[in-house]
């Protein structure tokens, strides 16, 4: 009987796991879906979804009156962040046609979602969030939402408030204070100026109430339909009201590829919509495109060891012309008692761990057996970062076994500090050496008050001159090419000094040949931990003058101390060699702390900043194994919100996408994309090139080991 | 030998292309990754250098935007194991690809010489396969059209249970050896083209 009751289950959980392998592939793709609000959800209601941490995406949807494309980025799997751009087809920018013409009114928006509770077998998924936070509030409305999925469907119920209060009822916060129960009426009048948080009207008002189905259709590759009760009140959202003929939208969301969905909805009972979204998973290194440039290994390494063999200068000199083939520079070199030491620089990888043990790959190859040990010490310019030894058999077993964990295990990663004296074999550099890079720099304007679009295409050239191993110069020329930026008026109302907003006389002025940078730097790392840098030129398109930084970064600790000064005057709008009259001092303490699990990097900055306001930047950022980063920040300094203007006080979003995530090669060059929702001139920092933290990113046992994972590739 | 300061890349973006009263963004764009991509569109083929230089009979594997080489490791029974970096490997037998390895989604065929021998005689069957990520076992794909002749097989193939249609092409050259095969070998990857190359 045992056997019998055995028998069954085991047919019983053999059939599950059957039914569970053929719903795979019945239901492939079923990521969840962009709603009209460029956030995961149904077809105008949020849902209770994430994708992975470190997914990026761009949703776009036409939603009459409504033209909406958002950028959404999940730093981590419990939070969805979406900034947005509407063109608001019902109504003018402005009543003042000097101003904004006939042009139609734009919106900027920034949605924040939060799960609560993971989706278990019973449980649904739980989460919080708010649409347009900030701003002018004309789409503002907050919610929480459950999201449970059952065989092919996904359930929806969720409560809103603001613009999410149709079907409404008593809102049930009220119990805890009768604040909750009156929302602040919208003032369309004071609010065009927008920019500020208003968090007192959060999850005030009457409640509403919506929900809906996400039905994936078997054997479609993923086609789904959606059908929601829709809690948008149509008398708040926007501008002006828009009709509603039905309460239930019905629409589709086709996936073409793994990545890429397209979407059409009947919505509000008269309107059709179309949208699409394109995602990346750009936070793992498995999502990235298979490097074909592999490690090449020497060529007849037997007899390349048999020659090493005779002497130490034959050693050095085949590692010096096997790095250098493999785009690594020798700087030093030494053997002593078995140990090859070997410093060196490189500028392809961005996983530290794969420069080094290609380097290490390489040394190998060309080492006579009397080595047993090497080391490895990575240096940027003259600057000790860190050391990697490790015996020449646990290398070796390392590799063979493709194990990173047993080369961790088994090696020493430490802080370095370059004494040359440790090096009998010191290949003599050239000086001067020039390097330059020549591409294409787009820079464009969305959404101002003169026209929705402008931009420009110029052709930069990106140079470094090293003068001798202690100073270089780092040279940055552009010529526009084509663009439309002269047909921007629209003036700056700053009322202190115009450290940022006469941007519009440089881009106008500055429209043919810039020089862009011109930076004499010199580094050094006089003591253990310790990095400096003195800097003097042209830094950035506004300002030049002289100054330094002094950074503390310990190897082993999770944080570091900078220090910079600068003395800087503002530059002409043609941006040749010429100043204004304008001029300061600007400074800065910061402090910086990894937080090694997430990769958050936190960095809070106070002093002062170039219109001569005081105050503090909060920067946080979450930066992937891939190289990923994707990060916040804002400002509050000394200015009143009047002296500040619009916004009230400065803030962004930004990311930056590593270009070797896309290529077949390896590249340590990254694509970096960072929005404002208004440049003012309150909290303007100077930009200068090659910032310490930046420069000694190696310096740091977390840079090194955070991907060590991939180093085998 | 030079020495040059390199930075690493993570840096705030220079907030200079920001425009008063709105919004805008700064893009360092570059000119080595359009190329590399436009170069991952170029068709795959080995030089006629490349062909002769080889030593033993080579397959090209084009697969999406990925290529590569394959070479003829071993034959047993008429079945062709083909053999690459990365673990990936291929076998054929008369030009079918009856079995992957190394690939993100891969399959076998089960009992392969027996129900393609008696496909192409009967003109009808079915195959079973198993699929890897996700796992599915004896998955029964039933061929719905064949065109055979000496230079090429043409098989259509669908799974009702769920709902994959898939095709097998194989153009054959002397000796009737495969020259060329178009074939689907998952519900997740895009279809598969084989170049043969021999050297016997």
């Amino acid at each position: 009987m045992n056997r019998v009751r055995q028998a069954f289950s085991f047919l019983l959980l053999y059939s599950s796991v059957v039914t569970a392998q053929v719903s795979d592939y019945i239901y492939p793709n079923t990521y969840p879906s962009f709603s009209n609000y460029g956030t995961l959800g149904l077809i105008q209601a949020p849902n209770a979804r994430f994708f992975e941490e470190g997914t990026l995406a761009f949703s776009w949807s036409h939603n009459e009156p409504y033209l909406r494309g958002s950028i959404i980025a999940y730093p981590f799997s419990w939070m969805e962040a979406s900034y947005q751009y509407t063109d608001i087809n019902n109504a003018l920018y402005s009543n003042v046609s000097s101003f904004s013409g006939n042009q139609s009114l734009k919106d900027k928006g920034l949605d924040l979602k939060f799960r609560l509770l993971e989706e278990s077998n019973f449980i649904p998924q739980l989460a919080i969030g708010v649409r347009d936070i900030g701003g002018t509030s004309l789409f503002a409305s907050e919610f929480i939402v459950a999201s449970k999925r059952i065989k092919n469907a996904d359930f929806t119920l969720g409560m809103g408030w603001g613009v999410l209060s149709n079907n409404s009822f008593k809102n049930p916060l009220g119990n805890l204070s009768d604040r909750f129960y009156t929302r602040q009426e919208r003032d369309l009048d004071a609010t065009s100026e927008g920019g500020a948080l208003n968090l007192n009207t959060l999850f005030t008002g009457k409640s509403g109430l919506f929900g809906g189905i996400e039905l994936f259709i078997p054997k479609s590759n993923g086609l789904r339909l959606k059908v929601e009760l829709d809690a948008t009140n149509y008398e708040r959202e926007g501008r002006e009201p828009v009709i509603q003929d039905s309460r239930v939208n019905i629409g589709l969301v086709k996936p073409i590829s793994e990545n890429f969905f397209v979407k059409l909805a009947y919505v509000k009972g008269n309107t059709l919509n179309f949208g699409f979204s394109y995602k990346i998973h750009a936070g793992k290194q498995e999502n990235a495109r298979r490097k074909l440039d592999r490690h090449i290994p020497v060529k007849n390494s037997d007899v390349v060891r048999r020659v090493t063999a005779k002497s130490d200068l034959f050693t050095y000199r085949a590692a010096l012309t096997n790095l250098q083939d493999r785009n690594f520079t020798l700087k030093y070199a030494n053997i002593d008692k078995g140990e090859f030491h070997v410093a060196y620089q490189q500028n392809k990888f961005t996983n530290y761990g794969i420069a080094a043990t290609r380097i290490l790959r390489t040394l190998d190859e060309v080492a006579p057996d009397s080595i047993d040990r090497f080391k490895v010490t990575n240096l940027n310019g003259e600057m000790g970062l860190n050391s990697i030894s490790i015996s020449r058999q646990n290398f070796k077993n390392s590799l063979s076994r493709k194990t990173p964990e047993l080369f961790l295990k088994d090696s020493l990663i430490e802080g370095y500090t370059l004494n040359k004296d440790d090096f009998i074999y010191q290949p003599i550099a050239e000086y001067p050496a020039f390097h330059y890079n020549i591409e294409p720099d787009l820079q464009a304007q969305i959404g101002g008050p003169d026209g929705f679009f402008f931009g420009t295409l110029r052709l930069a050239m990106d140079s470094e001159l090293m003068i001798n191993k202690d100073l270089s110069l780092l040279g940055k020329f552009s010529y526009g090419v084509l663009g439309d930026f002269d047909e921007i008026t629209l003036a700056s109302d700053s009322i202190i000094p115009h450290v940022r907003t006469d941007i519009v006389d440089y881009l106008q002025e500055g429209d043919k040949f810039t020089i862009d940078r011109l930076q004499f730097n010199s580094f050094a790392n006089p003591y253990k931990n310790i990095y400096t840098k003195f800097s003097a030129g042209i830094f950035e398109r506004m300002f030049g003058g002289y100054g330094g930084e002094f950074l503390y970064r310990p190897f082993e600790k999770n944080y570091g101390v900078g220090f910079e000064a600068w003395r800087v005057r503002q530059r002409d709008y043609k941006q040749n060699l010429t100043f204004r009259d304008y001029e300061t001092s600007t400074g800065h303490v910061t402090f910086y702390f990894t937080e090694p699990n997430s990769g958050v990097l936190i960095r809070l900055k106070g002093g002062k900043y170039l219109a001569g306001d005081s105050g503090y930047t909060l920067d946080i950022s979450r930066r992937f194994e891939t190289g990923m980063s994707v990060g916040a920040f804002f400002s509050r300094t000394d200015i009143s919100k009047e002296e500040f203007g619009e916004g009230a006080f400065d803030k962004g979003v930004f990311f930056i996408i590593p270009i070797d995530f896309f290529s077949t090669s390896y590249l340590k060059r990254s694509f970096s994309w960072g929005i404002r929702p208004v440049t003012r001139d309150g909290a303007a920092q100077v930009t200068h090139g090659l910032p310490l933290w930046g420069v000694t990113d190696q310096g740091s046992s977390w840079s090194i080991t955070h991907a060590w994972k991939n180093v085998y590739e | 030998m030079h020495g040059r300061m390199y930075m690493n890349k993570l840096k705030i973006i220079i907030p200079l292309a920001f425009l008063a009263s709105c919004n805008s963004y700064y893009f360092p764009l570059w000119v080595e990754t359009p190329q590399r991509i436009l170069n991952s569109f170029k068709p795959y083929s080995p030089s006629e250098d490349y062909i002769k230089n080889q030593q033993f009979s080579f397959i090209t594997v084009e697969l999406g935007q990925q290529d590569a080489t394959l070479v003829l490791s071993s034959i047993k029974h008429n079945i062709f194991t083909w053999v690459g970096r990365d673990n990936v490997t291929f076998k054929t037998y008369k030009g079918i690809i009856i079995e992957t390895n190394g690939l993100e989604h891969n399959f076998v065929l089960k009992n392969p010489i027996e129900s393609i021998d008696s496909i192409l005689e009967q003109s009808r069957g079915r195959l079973i396969y198993d699929f890897d990520n996700p796992r599915l076992y004896e998955l029964q794909v039933a061929i719905v059209g064949l065109l055979q002749s000496e230079e090429q097989i043409v098989m259509d193939l669908e799974s009702d249970d769920i709902g994959w249609d898939a095709k097998i092409s194989v153009k054959n050259g002397p000796k009737s050896l495969a020259t060329e095969t178009i074939q689907s070998l998952h519900p997740f990857l895009k279809d598969v083209k084989l170049r043969f190359y021999y050297k016997y």
